[in-house]
């Protein structure tokens, strides 16, 4: 696993409140369905923002950038060219 | 041996419940509040269109510390559907008042504690206590459980869970209040075809209009979010939250559901202020809901909001969207 997605699970067990463990989770599980709620989201995305010391640009803070571990990845990579 | 088991709606089943489209997860806001979530489903189980009766969406206003809490019109539901709601007085055990009623076909509404709501895990099931609503409609008294509806969907309790929420076995205690309930009576439901109850929430939806508000919400919201600012970021991000839930959520997901409703209500090849109307409303929901993400950031960080932190979108949006309703229905 790498780092980063290692810090996206840890992010997600603080701040996700998931009904499954975040540490199990496929990286293409839907999160939404997994019980993150929109209250949750907020918690995730200004977490993500402080770990990886990014800001979400507006078209990104969308539902679908915050859906499944992949998706956070891929969003994060885009944000810092990695 | 004795009837134990009261349904309502014999043939629901948590585990195979379909919501409504409402609240499918494409919606910008899937829950909206918990009040007008269980209506919402309420009448999808009872096979009736609740896209009907969000009307009264149109006259949601700010309160200064809320955006109006929006509730369905008991008096619209009752001439749409014929379901009836009445409040109950709760004068002896929850559960004494839910055998009667369910057995007598009716629906019991009442006030509950998320603490004790399974279908609330990750949020506040055995976390935290916070005021909901649900409606009881499948109650087990040998299996000590109950079917509900809650938020935007049918669930099931069991157990623990049951005996906390009726309080079983647990001598009265005189300090502790009765929540709030209504009787939901459906012996007198109608299904309408579909055109006439389009013409019934057309009009009523001109008295909707008149109610709007006279000045624009969002401006009013918009001078108050900058005078409250400072102490939201004192007062940190789970306050934050409620603050959110009572303002901008409202908000945002009455404005979906006033568009959805317009939409609905024009109908394919209908009128096209109507859906125009929908359009500029969707906008005021979009930007509430970035809106949501980007107050949040101003708060946890402490800092002033950047210059695209602006309500003048939704504030435009939500003239034009009224300007083309209020034409819609003259």
């Amino acid at each position: 696993m790498t780092d980063r997605t290692a810090s996206i699970r840890r992010i997600l067990i603080e701040h996700g409140r998931l009904t499954v463990n975040a540490a199990e989770l496929p990286e293409d599980a839907d999160l939404y369905q997994a019980g993150m709620t929109s209250h949750a989201s907020v918690n995730v995305m200004l977490a993500l923002e402080g770990e990886f010391d990014v800001e979400f640009p507006d078209h990104m803070l969308r539902r679908g950038v915050f859906e499944s571990i992949a998706a956070i990845r891929a969003a994060i990579g885009q944000l810092t060219g990695g | 041996m004795a009837l134990s088991r009261y349904q309502v709606l014999p043939g629901l089943r948590a585990h195979q419940y379909t919501r409504h489209s409402l609240h499918a997860d494409d919606r910008l806001w899937v829950e909206k509040n918990c009040y007008v979530d269980v209506v919402i489903e309420l009448l999808h189980a009872l096979g009736v269109e609740p896209l009907a009766a969000m009307g009264f969406c149109a006259a949601v206003d700010f309160e200064g510390d809320n955006f109006t809490f929006f509730k369905p019109q008991h008096e619209e539901l009752r001439e749409f559907f014929g379901v009836d709601f009445q409040e109950m007085n709760v004068w002896r055990p929850l559960i004494d008042h839910a055998r009667e009623h369910l057995a007598a076909g009716k629906f019991l509404s009442t006030e509950a504690d998320s603490f004790l709501l399974p279908d609330t895990a990750g949020t506040d099931y055995r976390r935290r206590h916070v005021k909901t609503t649900i409606i009881m409609a499948d109650l087990d008294m040998a299996a000590s459980r109950l079917g509900y509806f809650h938020n935007a969907g049918y669930y099931e309790l069991a157990g623990e869970d049951f005996n906390s929420l009726f309080r079983m076995g647990v001598p009265a205690d005189p300090a502790v209040l009765p929540l709030f309930a209504e009787l939901v009576r459906i012996d007198r439901l109608v299904r309408r075809p579909p055109q006439e109850l389009r013409d019934l929430a057309r009009r009523r939806l001109v008295c909707h209009v008149a109610r709007r508000p006279e000045a624009n919400p969002i401006h009013r919201f918009e001078a108050r979010f900058a005078k409250d600012l400072a102490a939201l970021q004192s007062a940190g991000l789970d306050h934050y939250h409620a603050w959110a839930f009572a303002t901008t959520r409202q908000l945002g997901a009455s404005m979906e559901l006033l568009a959805a409703h317009l939409n609905w209500l024009a109908g394919v090849g209908g009128d096209a202020r109507m859906n125009r109307a929908a359009a500029e409303f969707m906008r005021v929901s979009e930007a509430a809901k970035l809106f949501i993400l980007k107050a949040a950031r101003a708060v946890a960080a402490r800092k002033a909001p950047d210059a695209s932190l602006s309500f003048g979108e939704m504030a435009v949006a939500w003239d034009r969207g009224m300007q083309d309703l209020a034409a819609a229905v003259s």
